[in-house]
Parts: C-alpha cells; structure tokens; sequence
C-alpha cells in the first residue's frame, strides 16, 4: 500500500475546493472494494477528495461514512480495502454524533469478532465518540482469546473506558501473559481510583509493568490519592529502581509542602541516582523560594552537587542566586571555581561582580577562561561602565582583562579608549587594546593601527597589530578602496619599516594587495624585495599571478626574478580552481622571461588546463618550437577539448557522478568501494592525455582498491585497459602511456574494500 | 568486558569523589583521575542501527567525551552485528595489542537492551514510526535519551514524552543539532536581538521526496522482525523500498512512518525558526496548506502574525527571516549572510540577549546527563517543534486551515482535523 492510501499532500491540497456530491460517495463502494497494495489506487484516492470536499458538513461527512461502511460490508472487499476503508472512517467518525447502538456501525462489531479484521476496524473506532463503540470493544472482547484479546484491550485503554475497569481487573490476573500485561497497560491509560485499585491488586504481568501503569495513570488522579500510591511504589523495594525513582520525582510535584526537604534530603545523600532525579527536578521547576533554598544550603554540599546545582541556578536567572555563587567562586574546588565563575554571567550583574570576574580573569588558571566568558555576557546597570572604567585605569593585569572583554560585548564606544593605550607603557595593556581593536575598530581607526604596527617593536605587540589592520581592512565593504592607506604606507615607507608591514598583505589577498607586493619586489633593496616575494608566494590562491610574472619580468635584484618566478611555478600548480585568461596572460609573460628550459616546458604544460583564447594563441605559437614543440601541440588538443565546455560524467552507481568533474573540489561522487563502480567522463571530443589524477580532497581514505584506465572514442567497446593499479591516499595520479588520446575517459575500481567508499571530488588532467 | 566499574555501577555505590569527575567534565581536566575514569563513562545503546546510526556511529567514536558504545539492536540481526562489528573493530584499533574489545552486546529488542544495568544513554536511531516507543521506554527504565528527528510521529507521543521525561527525572535530547551550529544560532540571535526589526516572514525549503508507489509484497528476508519494523503502524506487505533507509526516499516516502518533508527537513528549520521567534513553548496558532484559496506556500502563522512559509524554490539559503529592517540568510555548511552586511560578525553587547549555547550537540547532550540540565533541543523543544511538522501534514490531509492552541495543544473546532492528533497502534506495540 502506497502513501496515497493515507492521503497524498499533493492530491489532497489541490484537490481541496472539489466539491462532489453527496451521491459520489455512495458510488465509490465496489471499485474501492477491490482495492490492492499493488495496483490502481484511484478509487481510494476519490474517497480522500470526498472526506476534503466534505470539510466540516455533517451531512457529507455522514455519507463518506456510510460509503465507507458499505466497502467495509462488501462480500468480496479485499482486505487491503477494508483497512482502507477503516482507516479513512477513524477521522470520519471522529467528527460526526456517535451512533445510539451497534447497528449504526454494522459491519465494524462482526469485525471485531475477527482476529484479522479487527486489527483494521480498530483504525475506525479508536477515536470515535460514545458508548456505544465502548460496548461493541467489551462485547468482542468476551469471545476474543490470545493476541486478538490483547488488541481489543489495546483499544479500550487508548479509549481510556472507565467502564471497562472491572473487565480489565479480571484480565490484569489472566494466566495469558499476553491478555495480562494488555489489560495491566490498559488499566494504566484510565486515570481513575478503580484502575489504580485494581492494578494495585492485579496478580498477573510483572511487578515493573504494573507499577509502570500505575505512574502512568496517576497524572489524572486526585492529590490525596496519587500520593498515597507514589509513597507505596517509592517504598516498595521489590520494584525496580527507576520505577521507585519515578515514584520520588513525581512526589516532588504531586506533595509540594514536602518536596524542599525531600530534594535537599536527597541532595544531602549519598544515593546519586536520587541526586540525579531530584537535580532535574530543580530543573524543571526552579521555584524562588526553592531556588533560595538552594542557594542558601549550597556552600554544605559536596563540590559534585555544588557543581550541578550552580549550572541549574544559572539558568533561573535569579538574583538569590548571586551571593552564595560568588562565595563559591572563592572555594578551593577548580570544578566548583569554574563553575560560579560561569553561572555569574548568566546573574545579574553588579560592580562587584565585575571586580570579582576581572581578579578571576587575570588568574593564570583554568578559572580565567570561564571569567572571562562571564564578563562578555554579564548584564546589569553599571557594568559596562565598571569594566569601561577598569580598562582606563588600575591594576595592569585587570586593565588587560578589561580591555580584551570590551570587544567580547562589543563596546564600541570604547575604541577612542582602545586607540589612546597605544602610549601606554605596559605592554600587556597594550596587547589587550590590540586585540580588541582588531574584532571591533572601525576603518577611521587604520591609521592609528599601521603606525601602531610600524612602530611596534615588541613581537606580539607587532602580530596583534598587523592583524588588526587586516581586520579593519577586511571587515570593510568597500573592497576598492578600503586597504589604500595601507599601500600608501608601505610603498612611502622605508625598507625596515615596509618589511614589518609586508605579512599583512597576504592574508588581505587579491590582485591590488599583489600588486603592492610586485611594486616592493621590483625596488632595489635586495632583502625588501626578497620579503615582497616571500610574502606573494604565500598567497592563498593565483590572484598573485600576473604580479608574480611582472616580478619575474622587471625586478630590479636577478635572485627576486628568480624567486619570483619559483613562486609563480608554484602557484600554478597548487591552483586548480576555474581557469581564467589572467592565468594565461601570466604564463606569457612569464614564457617571455624564461630562458631557462624545464621552466619553460612546465609552463606550456600548463596551458593544458586552459581553456581560452589567449592560450590557444600561446601555444600554437610554440608548437614549431624546437624543444617545446611537443609540449606545444599537446597543449594545444588539451584547450581545444577544454574549450568545449565542461566534460559530462556518468557513473555507476550513478548518484553525483557529475560532481567529479564540475570544477568544484567541494563537491564529490561517493560510492561504496564494491569491486564493480566506474565513471566516464565524456571530454565531447577526442583529447590527448598524459596524466589524470583522482583527487579526494578532504576524504582521504576514499581512494579505488584496484583501479583500470581506458581511454577511447567508442565507450561500449572500450578496449584492453592501458594501465592498472592500487589507488593512493588523499590523490591518486595515474600516468598513462605517451600519444594516449580519446574522447571517453573510463575509471574502473576492480576489487572491493569492506565498509570503505570510493569517493572523487574532481578528475584532474595535466 | 573492559568497564568493569561503570558509571552507573558508580552511581550506585555512591562514589561522590570519582563522580565530581563525572558531573563536570568541562570544568575538571581528564588527567585527575585519567581520561577513562570508569565512573566518568557514559555507556550507550544504540536502538536502530541503519543510514542515521552510522553517522551517530561516527562522531561517537571519535569523540574524545568519555563515552562507549556497548550495545547494538535493531529488527535486522546484520545490521545489529555489523554495527557491533565496526564499533569493537574501532574500540580494539584504539588498544596497544590491536583487534577487537568484543564487549559489545546485540539486542532483539528495545525492552531488552533498556534493561541492561550498565547502560546510562540511549540513542533512539529508528524509522520516525518507533521514537516515541522506545524513548519511553528508555526512559521508564531510568536511561538518559538522545532521539532521532522528529521526536515523534504524532503530537500526542510528543507531550507522552515530555510527561515521561518530567515524571521520571530524565534528560532526552532531540537529534536536531542545527542548534548546536554557530550559524544557526547567530542567525537567532540576529532575529532575537532586533537587528533586522520586526519579523514578517520566514521563508524555509524543505525539499521534495519522490511520490510514494503501490508496493507489490514480495517475501521478508530471513533475519529481518518484519512484524516489529512495522510496529505500531497499520500491517502493510513487505517491500524492501517500503523499508529502505535512503535520506532521498525509501520509508521517508511514506506517511505511515513519519511526516515526508515536513517531519524530515522541516523538524530541522521549523526548530530553528521556533528558536530565532523565542517560541520554544509554544508554537504557531494557524496551519494552511498549499493551495487552499490560492494560497501559493504551506504556511504557519504564529499569534503575532509573522509568517512561515514552505517555499522549496528558495534558492539562496535553506532558511530566510526578512524583517522590516533587514534580512537574514542562513544554511548548513555555515552559510550565513545578512542585509545589510555585517550582523553576522557583530558580536553581542551584555545587555543583548544571548541564547544558550552549545556548539556541539552530542557533548550538550553528554554535558547535561552528567549536570541534570535540560539540554538545547529539550523533549519540550523537539515535541513543540515536532508538533509544527505534524500539524502542517494534518492541515495538509484534511485540505483546509487548522486552528491551534498550542497552550491547551488543541486543534480548534475541527473534530476531524483532532482525531489526527494521533493513531491507532497495532497490539503489542502501544506507548506504556
């Protein structure tokens, strides 16, 4: 049976303002009758539309219902119709009168009678109204035995039928375990006096069943009654503990007077299980008078339950609280130091509490880190003017914790304050201004933060203020415009100085940051430029390029040409990202200054990756070449495929084979490694190929078992494999045979490795 | 068996100076009594051990909490084993001889394995259909709960649940770890705080899953408890796509077993946004469905009138709060973008509110076991935010608006719409 047999959202929803007559649904009885799990569902589908078209018309719904019953007294409906049927009357019953005698309901009480049957009119009637439906249940159940008398008693505790209680006690002693525990679990869904009696009698299913169905009922229980029932089960050392358990958690709610003394008693104890349960009950019920309790006894316990009652008084929020917490934050327990030291910033906040955060932040201990955390979040009426006025003056080390946590609750009001400790003579204090600067300073502040970082001469002074530029610099929108005071600095500067500056460019990144770089390598301070071209070849992608092979061009030092071009090297083969024809550009100016011949033939390797114009011309151009020719003209069949487009993959198994060659290293195709996956990848024409690599960037254990290659133009006759082997952790590269050339790659995985996958994140071609 | 003295084993003695270990981890370091302290250890069961289980599987091998896996059930025995296999495979990896720990026990059943003694946390990693179920029972028998997405299949289990929680003492938390991601909570507290005004509409896309196709029955495999995979759901023929674990389909399908969409994704975003709105304890107040009066999205209102709107177009970010100030775009991944730019970065000033924060869902859940806290995705949470999920499909199959009141958790004159507040269950299978 498919989902549309319990209404399809789609069908349902669209089909909503249909408005079929009452007479439909009458005719809906025989084809439904011969409803199957497997064939056409669409008379069920009908009856859905006139339950929806129905909508709250007692009328219509009235003759749903009768076309149900008449499919459920159908002589030749199947059974997956009558369930059907049933299914969709629940509802239909549910919002119509209840019927006044069996009859109504004909043919659902013959139902009943019937082991299988029954199990689907119980979809009908276990949320229809009136007693009537609760006397079919009782009569059924006299002449039902085994697992058939366990459903109907399934029905009538779901029904909750207060009626049924001296039936059910009988059952409850029932020599069938089967009908014992249905009847001591249907007793525990009727909240009465008579059920609790009569479960507290019962002879049959376990002692933990039936004390389970009595905590179950108790919730509908008067006060006086439920309690005496908890205390019976709480004591009961036959029970197990997690019901006895349950008896004491629910006597915490259920008798109030007594459960402050109940859950210290239990916090006094030594039984962690009581603990336990008593500490979620403070919890889930912080009273104030409960929580000042707590507070008040907090000091006597032990550092575990302190520990535990301090991380639920934090969560109440309440000023009682705030005391006896901060005692605790001068105990000797480091667990119960750091856990004051936590809770005070969820309290409210005082002068005092700050002082206390600031002396605790200032520790060289692991209570620092929870102090500190609280002074970001701490709330209350002078705080931040107390940590403001703690950051001016005072202590050097609590100046420096006060400092720091003005960024974590992003005062920026203090950042003329921040600015101004740039003078001040200790250099921890200045270290904190720095480091708060750098999360919340403004870009009128990246004057101030490069001539603090020019000047600096202390190393972390100088690290945390060369980041706080890149910072400021980074956080600005403007993307133009937003780092030129800090070109304008380096390139006014003067060697020494513009050296210091250098690290920042990196990581700003870019072609105008690059283009700074370029402009420091090419001056004719010999270690200035060495640093320039240090600090480009960390760039984090190939913006970096077209200054590097303007370096390389027109330095005025010949080992910063050298280097320059290294770095360029470099950077083109770290770099797989979309190419771009800045990239092509680069590898012509950089072939323009290139004498040197393994260079050169790296660099016309890789135009194989292009794919613009500007390549093309490149490498048609070398192609009469002596000693590049080759490469050349590899090159060349190399671009015109990738000018087509990008390849298409299929795989099997087929899910994301497309990933592996979207030229996105973020994205993958993952099967599990069986012995029987491939992927082909069609490159839309016939290519040369040299080297493929499966890189698994991030899945590093996601390699082939036992790969083969094929190469051809006729992928259903791919021919003999040109080379085998085992995949390698993180990339897998697999040279192939000179002059190999195809349109179709084909990557087999031929052997398996249990509970491994096969995972490529992009086939790679140089 | 390695853990000779467990936690709870611990517990029960009453070892007060091994347990100030236990109860703080995050305060006290490791190296006080050793990492593995016995009673510091949390021991697992894991009940359903398909597709979900073995991502659970995964982050609980690796985590350095002091936790164990020592039991595995599921309805198919070579699930059950082969996840015993791969659980002692990693535990004996981790031991200076190699091998297998073998000290991982199989379970038939739930009732069994919530028996054990020595295990304190269950995880409930079954079909939506079984949640409720083996949760309570879990918790019944004094285990700690993390439960799979949504928490239930009806609204009724979801409050049976909170009400077995509370009664019993014990911490459950929904598998709904979006709030345990930094993002997520950014974004709520971007919502929460203001910084984009007040809130008109939510826009979240939940997806769509394949239409679910009459089944012909075809014989059960051996060693698969057909019966018992169905439980309390209405007897259907076997198929293996009706049983099939497939984050794209299989028993996701069907709405016998859970809510498609609406309880797959929408237990994900419909929480974030129950959380972004301050809404934990409650909820929306009206439910329409897709198309009625050319209504073009599944939406929820909440009271004050904002708006949450299905919209599985959306393409920007799985979920988008647009207030009469700005916009807030948020995904898994850590997408989150704002307009204007800039409130992502903004870090909270002391007076704004700060939401509580967990930046791992697993250790919150650890966390609080140990502390008796209520964890970030408390039953509460997942029942309300599961709740949202079941009442859209409710309105969805009736075809017209549904009312609620999420104070009396009532549908509001539509008798019909009510009886849909839960199912029948088959014999044998009830919630007690």
């Amino acid at each position: 049976m498919n989902h549309r047999l319990s209404f399809t959202l789609a069908t349902l929803t669209s089909l909503s303002v249909l408005t079929p007559s009452v007479g439909h649904a009458a005719e809906r009885a025989p084809a439904l009758a011969a409803l199957t799990y497997s064939g056409d569902q669409a008379a069920l589908e009908a009856v859905d539309r006139d339950i929806i078209a129905a909508g709250r018309d007692t009328t219509r719904l009235a003759a749903v219902r009768d076309s149900l019953l008449a499919v459920l007294r159908h002589r030749d409906a199947t059974f997956a119709a009558r369930q059907a049927a049933a299914q969709r009357l629940g509802p239909v019953l549910a919002a119509l009168p209840p019927g006044v005698r069996a009859s109504d309901y004909r043919p659902l009480p013959a139902m009943l009678e019937d082991p299988r049957d029954c199990e689907a009119a119980r979809l009908a009637l276990d949320t229809a109204p009136g007693a009537v439906v609760d006397q079919m249940l009782l009569a059924a159940l006299e002449k039902a035995s085994g697992p058939h008398r366990a459903s109907l008693l399934t029905s009538i505790g779901s029904r909750r039928t207060a009626l049924a209680v001296p039936v059910l006690s009988r059952l409850a002693g029932d020599t069938d375990p089967v009908t014992a525990l249905a009847a001591v679990r249907a007793l525990g869904e009727i909240p009465t006096p008579e059920a609790d009696a009569a479960l507290k009698a019962a002879t049959g299913a376990t002692p933990a069943a039936r004390a389970a169905a009595r905590l179950r009922l108790l919730p509908g229980l008067p006060d006086a009654r439920a309690r005496t029932t908890l205390m019976e089960i709480e004591a009961d050392a036959s029970l197990p503990a997690s019901a006895r358990l349950a008896a004491f958690r629910q006597l915490l709610d259920r008798d109030t007077a007594a459960a402050d003394t109940r859950i210290l008693d239990a916090l006094r104890g030594a039984d962690w299980e009581r603990k336990e349960v008593a500490l979620e009950a403070i919890t889930t019920s912080p009273i104030p008078a409960r929580i000042s309790l707590l507070a008040k006894g907090l000091s006597a316990w032990d550092g575990s339950t302190q520990v535990a009652v301090i991380g639920i008084l934090a969560r109440t929020g309440a000023a009682a609280a705030v005391p006896p917490i901060a005692a605790a934050t001068r105990g000797t327990s480091p667990a119960v130091r750091s856990s004051a030291l936590e809770a005070l910033g969820s309290l409210p906040g005082t002068k005092e509490i700050v002082t206390l955060l600031l002396e605790a932040g200032a520790e060289e201990t692991e209570v620092a880190k929870p102090a500190r955390r609280s002074l970001a979040r701490l709330n209350g009426a002078d705080v931040s003017a107390t940590i403001l006025a703690a950051a001016e003056s005072g202590r050097s080390a609590l100046r420096a914790v006060a400092l720091e946590s003005l960024a974590a609750r992003n005062l920026t009001e203090a950042i003329p304050l921040l600015v101004r400790c740039r003078t001040d003579a200790d250099v921890a204090v200045r270290n904190a201004a720095l480091s708060s600067l750098a999360e919340i300073a403004p870009s009128s502040a990246l004057p101030d933060l490069i001539a603090w970082a020019q000047a600096a001469e202390d190393d972390t002074e100088r690290t945390r203020s060369i980041r706080a530029v890149v910072n400021v610099i980074l956080r600005d929108p403007d993307t133009k415009r937003r780092a030129q005071p800090l070109y304008a600095q380096l390139e006014a500067a003067k060697p020494e100085t513009a050296e210091r500056l250098l690290p920042a460019l990196s990581r700003i990144g870019g072609e105008p940051a690059a283009a700074c770089a370029a402009r420091l390598a090419n001056r004719p301070d010999p270690k200035l430029a060495a640093a320039a071209v240090a600090a480009l070849a960390r760039w984090s992608d190939a913006s970096s390029l077209s200054a590097l092979a303007g370096v390389t061009a027109e330095a005025a030092v010949p080992a910063v040409r050298e280097s320059a071009r290294a770095a360029a090297l470099q950077t083109l083969e770290k770099t797989r990202d979309a190419w771009t024809t800045i990239r092509s550009e680069a590898i012509g100016r950089l072939l323009g200054a290139t004498t040197d011949l393994a260079a050169r033939r790296q660099l016309v390797a890789f135009l194989a990756r292009a794919n613009d114009e500007t390549a093309a011309g490149l490498a048609a151009g070398l192609e009469g070449d002596a000693a590049l020719g080759a490469d050349a003209k590899y090159a060349a069949g190399a671009i015109a495929a990738n000018r087509r487009g990008l390849p298409k993959a299929r795989g099997n198994p087929a899910n994301g084979a497309g990933n592996a060659v979207d030229g996105k290293t973020s994205s993958r195709w993952t099967v599990p490694t069986l012995g029987e996956e491939w992927l082909e990848i069609d490159y839309r024409q016939s290519r040369p190929f040299r080297r493929v690599t499966l890189d698994q960037t991030g899945r590093a254990a996601d390699y082939p078992e036992k790969y083969s290659v094929h190469v051809t133009d006729d992928p259903a006759q791919p021919g003999a494999a040109l080379v085998q082997g085992e995949g390698q952790r993180n990339r897998t590269v697999i040279e192939l045979p000179a002059g190999t050339a195809g349109r179709y790659l084909i990557i087999r995985n031929l052997a398996e490795r249990k509970d491994s996958s096969w995972s490529v994140c992009e086939v790679q071609l140089d | 068996m390695s853990h000779t003295l467990t936690r709870r084993a611990a517990l029960a003695r009453g070892l007060r100076g091994i347990l100030a270990v236990g109860i703080a981890p995050q305060f006290v370091p490791a190296r006080l009594l050793g990492k593995a302290a016995p009673s510091n250890r949390l021991n697992i069961g894991l009940v359903g051990n398909g597709l979900i289980c073995s991502a659970h599987a995964g982050t609980l091998l690796g985590l350095t909490d002091d936790c164990r896996v020592v039991a595995t059930c599921d309805v198919v025995r070579a699930k059950a084993e082969k996840m015993r296999d791969r659980i002692e495979t990693s535990y004996g990896k981790s031991k200076d001889s190699g091998g297998r720990s073998g000290d991982v026990r199989i379970f038939a059943t739930h009732e069994e394995l919530v028996q054990r003694d020595d295990i304190d946390v269950v995880f409930v990693c079954t079909p939506d259909h079984w949640h409720a179920a083996v949760s309570a029972a879990a918790m019944r028998a004094g285990k700690d709960v993390y439960c799979e997405k949504p928490l239930t299949l009806t609204v009724r289990e979801g409050r049976h649940l909170v009400d077995v929680a509370r009664s019993h003492g014990r911490i459950l938390q929904t598998g709904t770890q979006q709030r345990s991601n930094k993002s997520f909570r950014k974004a709520a507290e971007i919502v929460r705080n203001g910084w984009i005004g007040d809130i008109k509409v939510i826009r979240t896309r939940l997806g769509k899953f394949p239409e679910a196709l009459p089944l012909p029955e075809e014989p059960v495999p051996a060693g698969f408890d057909y019966d018992r995979w169905l439980g309390p759901t209405p007897w259907r023929p076997y198929n293996e796509k009706r049983v099939k674990g497939d984050y794209g389909g299989g028993w996701r399908c069907f709405f016998e077993y859970g809510g498609r969409k609406n309880g797959d994704w929408g237990a994900h975003h419909f929480d974030i946004i129950q959380n972004a709105l301050g809404m934990d304890g409650g909820g929306p107040v009206e439910f329409i469905p897709k198309g009625y009066e050319g209504c073009a999205y599944q939406t929820h209102i909440y009271a004050n009138g904002v708006r949450v709107e299905r919209d599985d177009d959306l393409a920007k970010s799985m979920i988008e709060f647009r207030g009469t100030k700005g916009t807030v775009w948020v995904s898994r991944d850590d997408f989150l973008e704002t307009d204007p730019a800039g409130l992502a970065a903004r870090p909270l000033r002391g007076e704004d509110l700060h939401l509580y924060a967990s930046d791992h869902h697993h250790l919150d859940f650890f966390d609080c076991v140990r502390t008796r806290r209520h964890p970030i995705a408390d039953v509460e949470v997942g029942h309300r935010t599961a709740t949202i999920c079941h009442l859209n499909v409710i309105a969805a199959k009736v075809g017209r608006p549904v009312r609620w009141d999420p104070a009396k958790e009532e549908i509001i004159d539509d008798p019909l719409a009510a009886s849909l507040l839960d199912r029948p269950r088959r014999a044998g299978y009830t919630l007690l």
